[in-house]
């Protein structure tokens, strides 16, 4: 009976010892927060909540990626833009989060956690600009197909003169936006905020355009 | 004899193991899919109305409309962009 407790025993430990190695596939990617021995407590929070600041804004420049790189109707040209910005973004933001881990007084230490937000304007610049410029660019697939449409309605003897100057009208508003909002630069905030409603506005009026673009097509289609 | 049963039920456990370890590996997590809010799949087409012109059918006007959705979509969350903040790492 012993042998036998003891067979279990040793096979029990052979099946449980493989499983939990198997069930210890989570990586957790915890941010580094080495800092000196000795930084004060409230410090150490500052450093820890900056450097979640910044891993934070890593994750979000990743997520802009693919949103560049999944958007259908995106230019080539705008796509390369966005895509240098992302990467000097993500470049530069890696480069401070490790001058922050090595920050040992306070004052760098703050003007470091301060350039997080100056320096990049990931939130309130960097991600309307790549949305913004992705939208302007879905706008113009919707003329082409618009244009499409105009031409078989006017092959067919329709008055497409008010479908067209509707297509014209959205492609006004909308078209010049990347040029407005790509050259935008974090340092330029809040003074640029303008420029960014600006553009907002015009492609709030440019899909109204679209809008009555296609209901005129459509009656003209009956 | 008591040998022999407490080796075949060693051997048993160990075959139960294996299987079992096989188990873990399907059940591992997989990776959370990455969100994004960017041009979701346009909605299915619906049949093109029959007063459409021969010309113009309404397969031209509906991909107009998908376009629409996802331009729709696109300043929605252009609209959030532009209500959030930067936060205050420093606080």
């Amino acid at each position: 009976m012993k042998k036998f407790i003891a067979g279990a025993v040793v096979a029990g430990t052979l099946l449980i010892t493989p499983g939990m190695a198997l069930a210890d596939t989570s990586t957790t990617i915890t941010p580094s927060t080495s800092t000196p021995a000795a930084t004060p407590r409230h410090e150490f929070a500052a450093k820890t909540k900056a450097i979640a600041a910044i891993d934070k804004r890593l994750a979000w420049l990743d997520v802009l990626t693919g949103h560049v790189n999944n958007a259908k109707n995106l230019s080539a040209d705008h796509k390369a833009t966005l895509l240098d910005k992302i990467s000097a973004d993500r470049l530069g933001l890696t480069a401070l989060r490790a001058q922050i881990v090595a920050d040992d007084d306070g004052p760098t230490f703050r003007q470091h956690a301060q350039e997080i937000v100056t320096d990049y304007r990931v939130y309130l610049l960097l991600t309307p600009q790549v949305h913004m410029t992705i939208v302007a660019d879905a706008m113009d697939a919707a003329y082409a197909k618009l244009d499409a449409v105009a031409d078989k309605l006017a092959a067919e003897g329709k008055d497409v003169t008010e479908l067209r100057a509707k297509i014209d009208d959205a492609k006004a508003h909308a078209d010049p936006v990347p040029g407005h909002v790509l050259p935008l630069v974090p340092h330029g905030y809040p003074d640029n905020k303008p420029v960014l409603l600006q553009a907002h506005t015009d492609l709030q009026t440019a899909r109204a355009d679209l809008k009555a673009a296609v209901a005129i097509a459509r009656s003209l289609a009956k | 004899m008591t040998n022999r049963i407490a080796a075949l039920m060693a051997v048993a456990v160990l075959v139960l193991g294996v299987g079992c370890g096989r188990n873990v590996r399907v059940s591992s997590p997989a990776p959370a899919p990455v969100a994004t809010n960017v041009a979701p799949a346009p909605a299915a087409p619906t049949p093109a109305p029959a007063s459409a012109s021969a010309g113009v059918t309404g397969s031209d006007l509906h991909t107009v409309d998908s376009v629409l959705t996802d331009i729709d979509t696109q300043l929605a969350t252009v609209d959030h962009d532009l209500a959030t903040d930067e936060g205050d790492p420093t606080k």
